[in-house]
């Protein structure tokens, strides 16, 4: 299966796609939108520099906790803990 | 009673005591409307993600409480009239009646008696979250 898929991207200079959801590995239930406050937190592994949230294709991240993600991403921009998008 | 979470940011411009004061009256809107304060944290003075009325610093609090439910319209009403506080978010805190469960793996082994196999074939027409319980009946 992975042969195939590197077949299909010979050049290699693709992240390989993390194939499990971080938040199902770790059973996490909810998915706090206080964490951002850390700025090393690693839930900032699921925005952009620019602040975007990172689609599931990029993360490996379930359809379930991306809809949670993006639920605490929201409410961590609404009290500045997270920007709207970076200039 | 529900469970709430607010989150408020106080201007960092606000000396010391009349932040302590602050502080204090918000307590006391949630306890003063039969609430109750579970927990306060200062998360202390943070740059801003984003520019706040050209401000880019802010003093966070944040505090969980009980209440009834008519009480966080209030308090963010009050709080959004306060000129000391920049910004306020409240969250209603839902206790998960279901946790997160893996999913039933379906015994892809074939039946070794002829018992087990009509017990397949029952739980087949039941639903899919039968199947799990049907083995510990054989
Ligand atoms: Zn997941």
């Amino acid at each position: 299966m992975s042969e195939d898929r590197q077949a299909r991207h010979p050049r290699g200079n693709r992240k390989p796609r993390r194939k499990v959801c971080a938040f199902c590995v770790d059973k996490i239930e909810y998915i706090d939108y206080k964490e951002f406050r850390d700025l090393n937190s690693r839930m900032r592994r699921n925005i952009n520099e620019r602040g975007k949230i990172l689609p599931r294709r990029m993360t490996g991240t379930c359809a379930k906790h991306q809809r949670q993600l993006s639920e605490a991403i929201k409410r961590a921009r609404a009290i500045a803990l997270l920007p709207y998008s970076a200039e | 009673m529900n469970n709430y979470e607010i989150i408020y940011i106080i201007d960092a411009n606000v000396e010391e005591g009349a932040r302590k004061e602050l502080i204090e009256k918000v307590n006391g809107i949630i306890t003063n409307n039969n609430g109750e304060v579970v927990k306060v944290e200062e998360w202390g003075k943070r740059r801003l993600a984003y520019a706040i009325d050209y401000k880019t610093e802010g003093y966070y609090v944040y505090v969980a409480f009980n209440a009834e439910a008519d009480l966080p319209k209030e308090l963010s009403r009050n709080l959004g009239n306060n000129e000391s506080v920049i910004r306020s978010q409240i969250v209603k805190l839902i206790e998960k009646k279901h946790s997160v469960k893996p999913r039933p793996v379906r015994a892809a082994a074939p039946a070794e008696e002829a018992e087990a196999e009509v017990v397949e074939e029952t739980a087949a027409e039941a639903s899919v979250e039968t199947v799990e319980a049907a083995p510990a009946e054989a």
